[in-house]
């Protein structure tokens, strides 16, 4: 009850400090619709970073993978190129941090996480990261979220755009797009196709004898298509998206698995279809918006193994179909409110279906959530942000989730910024964890967490340069943190066991200037992160104050770009720290993996509409592993070329 | 803020982060003979390829871990299952791998390797020239030549196996498994070791998960009951050259998932894990009531009895994602001591 008193004074306080104020800047209304970038236009804000369009140029034929590698501290676990990959922010794992297209959660129903490696970046117009109070808009994002969206132009004029890459060990990429721009409507249509036999050269140290192999079985075609629509109303937009993708992959084994008989095949087959359409109604100091999404998703996993000689007879077979669908809607009302103060109101409702052959039955359930908030410029110097989200599972009330930030700018020094944030989120279990049959859990309940953070952003004014660096200190606490725990059955089912607390340092920067007639752009990022379960069960089974696996402590990146005239280059290195892969990381020579640096470095040329590029990754040609036992490639190349035609 | 020192923070920021870290490598250097001991498979967990090998010696009273890696450089696979004696080596199955290697019992040292096998699980030496070895996926026993390790051929069961024991002329297959198969997994197969060829299946319960013989030459089996505790559990007396079943026991409980059943060296006394330690007379007309020795806060994943003084051995899984224990009790249940192993410690086999 006191904190509910605690919260309803901070909202008054929140209005009355309205009246108080005069002469600060108007509250920015969002009525703008306009993205057509600079080449360098990133944002480091206070819990949330907007990746620039350089960025993701650079990147236009990776997936998100690279992009959250080589431009954030946000830690990539990857399976390989082509194989799984998952983020985790500040210390959380995979299934806390939470995607969103279009403001709706793209993570799997079934697992809860999201493989990274199948989002591609050219069909992705806006990508950010967003973390603390941030972050709290809907439940899941217990570690952060990253926000990716599609976004109108309007004008008159037709966009032609073309890409080929070829690459090392038969990787062919290609993407088109065509963007038909008039004054109230705006058609974009993107399609790709991505090819890979995958098999690079890598040395064996699990083999007898080590030895160079060839990997096997990790081919892969990603094809996808997204068909926009936008029509202004001049005082309201309506948007259509449909995001289409079908990718197969080869599941290859892990470097000690190598010699099974006879001819096993293992893959996996996904497809997506994710349509989304909203409506926006702008007025004078407000907007309205109602979007409404539908999602389906179809996985097929499939194991087979033959005796050892042909014509290779079926031996063992998994073949497991797991389909999943939901339907999310949203209803948000934006109004300013007085001069400096903007409140706002968001309802939204999810559905959600799961069928599959490891469930006894066909599943579903729906998500309930309403927020209101405030953000306020309570001085000068001052501003904050307050919000109230309340959520339901089924009928079943999961609770407040507060969340509120302070902004202090001194008057005497206004390129500091203060900032400081207190957020409390939850993630409901997924539905593997409650459904799957044997073992699922039916009667968890939600993880939740608690966070506080605490950054100093600085933003000096420089000739011929720009300086943004921002260092960060956060702590969090995830109780009823789900693990999968063995039984008196030979079966493991998944409990609210832990209590993890992480904490941990970050740092991003951002500098651009001109030397002797070149253009720099300088960025780099660092996280420090320590992450440990401080549950009892953890005491009694001495895990306690381990670092989680896979998470590691350091990890951090540098970029480096330069323009001069037509021909622009870049420069990369990300550092990746020691990963425990057990918690007994002391005295197990399996028990960790190295750390290592990544080499990348790209050049490209601009003429005309055309635009030629060569990437080399892992220039040094560092031969290591992300994960244990899975192999990644040495030095590989990618030549690409872009042309891209604009007619008015 | 001078453009130059831009510039050079810029360079230092690249030097400093190009900077390279020193690796640890491994000790692989250990020039001894093992000694008096027994040998741990630590199974490590599904997929992530960390099984390792570990042996206790008596003398030094010492677990020495990651034995296999330290001697030999390359890791032992993922998930190790079972491990086999002969002359002077041991035949370590690495089921997911699909590999067995042959090393040298007394060094740990890589003698041989035997691949292209599907998902193996225990091997049973018959002479010096044939082997055989079960599988969970594939309906049929892998015959192997025990010296060169090559190939020989398969013997047709129709459903999986599990382990083998040898009796006479005859290896008896406990078909614990019906993981993606039809064939129902309530049966002890009988093997022709002359013939290798099927000749007989004895009916017991679901999931014969492990059999001794005793000194009146008594098969005994024990069975679980079933994935999804379909029955209720079972240890079954039969006559190993009759096969006729001379007594059924049954547990008391449908959700009991009674294991690892043992024999003391002298054929006399058997063992199992039920929650707990187990220990039943050959003669006995009855299952133990009680434990013989209380499980607790340990998760009791295996257990072996050393032949000579009666030891009973039992490792603690824990959660299945830290080093376990090896707990060591004397005979009359009293512990001696627990020493720390790999991760998920189970087969333990005697040197």
């Amino acid at each position: 009850m006191s904190k509910i008193k605690i919260i309803l004074t901070l909202l008054i306080f929140q209005l009355c400090a309205d009246n108080l104020l005069a002469d600060v800047p108007d509250t920015i209304q969002l009525t703008s619709i306009e993205i057509r970038a600079n080449a360098i236009d990133s944002e480091i804000q206070n819990g949330r970073k907007s990746f620039d369009t350089l960025s993701l140029q650079s990147l236009a034929s990776g997936s998100l993978t690279e992009l959250l590698r080589h431009h954030s501290s946000v830690f990539i676990k990857s399976n390989g190129p082509g194989g799984l990959s998952t983020a985790s922010f500040r210390g959380t794992a995979a299934n806390h941090t939470l995607v969103l297209w279009n403001g709706f959660p793209v993570n799997g129903l079934q697992l809860g996480q999201v493989d990274f490696s199948t989002i591609p970046i050219y069909f992705i117009d806006q990508i950010n990261l967003a973390w603390g109070h941030a972050a709290n808009k809907r439940p899941g994002g217990l570690g952060g979220v990253v926000e990716l969206n599609n976004k109108p132009s309007f004008g008159n004029n037709i966009d032609v755009d073309i890409m080929q890459t070829i690459g090392s060990y038969n990787t062919f990429g290609t993407f088109a797009g065509l963007s038909i721009r008039k004054k109230n409507v705006h058609l974009k249509t993107r399609v790709f196709r991505k090819s890979s036999a995958n098999d690079f050269e890598y040395l064996n140290t699990a083999s007898f004898p080590k030895q160079t192999m060839k990997q096997k079985n990790a081919d892969h075609i990603d094809k996808g298509f997204l068909q926009e629509v936008h029509i202004n109303f001049k005082k309201s937009l309506l948007s259509f998206a449909s995001w289409n993708q079908w990718n197969d992959r080869s599941l290859p084994p892990i470097m000690t698995n190598l010699e099974r008989g006879g001819d096993p095949k293992e893959f996996q087959n996904d497809r997506f279809h994710r349509n989304f359409l909203s409506y926006q109604y702008f007025w004078d100091g407000g907007k309205v918006a109602f979007k409404t999404s539908y999602f389906k998703e179809f996985q097929h996993y499939y194991l087979r193994t033959t005796n050892a000689l042909p014509p290779y007879l079926t031996v063992s077979l998994i073949d497991s179909y797991n389909e999943s669908s939901s339907l999310m809607n949203s209803f948000d009302v934006e109004q300013q409110l007085f001069k400096h103060t903007k409140l706002y109101f968001q309802f939204l409702f999810d559905d959600e279906r799961v069928t599959s052959n490891n469930f006894l039955n066909d599943e579903n359930r729906s998500k309930t959530s309403v927020s209101v908030g405030a953000e306020t410029a309570l001085s000068k110097s001052f501003t904050s942000e307050l919000s109230l989200r309340y959520d339901w599972v089924e009928k079943t009330a999961s609770g407040l989730n507060p969340s509120l930030s302070i902004s202090y700018i001194p008057e005497t020094m206004r390129s500091l910024r203060f900032s400081m944030g207190f957020v409390r989120n939850l993630r409901y279990p997924s539905m593997n964890d409650l459904f799957w049959f044997p073992g699922g859990n039916s009667d968890l309940n939600p993880e939740h967490s608690s966070s506080a953070d605490f950054s100093i952003g600085f933003s000096p004014k420089i000739q011929n340069a720009n300086l943004n660096v921002r260092v960060s200190g956060y702590i969090s606490e995830v109780t009823d943190w789900i693990q999968w725990r063995p039984t008196a059955y030979r079966y493991w089912v998944p409990e609210n066991i832990a209590r993890v607390v992480a904490r941990g340092i970050e740092w991003q920067q951002q500098l651009n200037f001109n030397y002797s007639g070149l253009d720099f752009h300088l960025s780099s990022n660092y996280a420090y992160t320590i992450t440990t379960d401080e549950s009892p069960v953890g005491k009694i089974e001495n895990s306690s104050g381990k670092q989680l696996i896979y998470i590691p402590k350091h990890n951090g990146n540098v970029f480096l770009n330069t323009r001069y005239k037509l021909l622009n280059f870049t420069y990369n290195i990300g550092y990746t720290g020691v990963r425990s892969t057990s918690l007994n990381s002391n005295d197990n020579y399996f028990g960790y993996l190295p750390s290592y640096w990544m080499h990348n470095a790209s050049i490209n040329y601009q003429l005309n509409y055309w635009n030629i590029s060569l990437k080399a990754n892992n220039l040094l040609d560092k031969s290591y592993q992300a994960v244990m036992w899975r192999p990644m490639p040495g030095r590989h190349f990618e030549i690409a070329l872009h042309y891209r035609f604009e007619k008015h | 803020m001078k453009k130059h020192s831009i510039l050079i923070i810029s360079v230092l920021m690249i030097l400093m982060v190009s900077c390279s870290v020193e690796e640890v490598q491994p000790d692989i250097i250990w020039p001894e003979n093992l000694g008096k001991g027994f040998y741990v498979l630590n199974q490590g967990n599904y997929t992530a390829g960390n099984a390792t090998l570990s042996f206790y010696r008596y003398d030094s009273a010492k677990m020495e871990n990651n034995l296999f890696f330290r001697r030999n450089g390359i890791p032992l696979g993922d998930v190790a299952h079972s491990l086999t004696f002969w002359n002077n080596y041991a035949f370590i199955v690495v089921n997911n791998s699909s590999t067995i290697w042959a090393i040298n019992s007394n060094t740990s040292i890589v003698g041989g390797k035997l691949s292209g096998l599907h998902s193996p699980r225990f091997v049973q030496v018959i002479s010096n020239e044939k082997a055989y070895v079960s599988d969970l996926l594939t309906p049929g026993i892998t015959v192997f030549n025990t010296a060169s390790l090559q190939i020989l051929g398969t013997i047709p069961t129709g459903k999986s196996t599990e382990q083998l024991l040898i009796f006479q002329n005859k290896v008896f297959a406990a078909n614990w498994s019906d993981y993606n198969q039809a064939a129902p997994n309530n049966t002890v197969q009988v093997i022709d070791i002359v013939l290798d060829k099927l000749i007989d299946s004895i009916v017991v319960a679901k999931e014969p998960n492990s059999m001794v013989l005793d000194k009146f030459n008594k098969l005994w089996v024990l069975c679980s009951g079933g994935f999804m505790n379909e029955e209720i559990p079972a240890l079954f007396r039969i006559n190993a050259e009759t096969y006729e079943i001379e007594a059924r026991f049954n547990f008391s409980d449908i959700e009991l998932s009674p294991e690892q059943l043992s024999i003391n060296g002298s054929g006399d006394k058997l063992f199992f894990i039920n929650e707990g330690i187990y220990q039943m007379g050959v003669s006995d007309t009855e299952l133990p009531l009680q434990p013989f020795i209380f499980e607790g806060q340990r998760n009791f994943f295996t257990l072996a009895i050393e032949p000579q003084t009666g030891e009973i051995l039992v490792t603690d899984a824990g959660n299945y994602t830290q080093n376990g224990y090896v707990f060591r009790f004397r005979s009359d249940g009293m512990l001696i001591d627990s020493v720390r192993a790999g991760i998920i410690p189970g087969f333990i086999g005697f040197n």
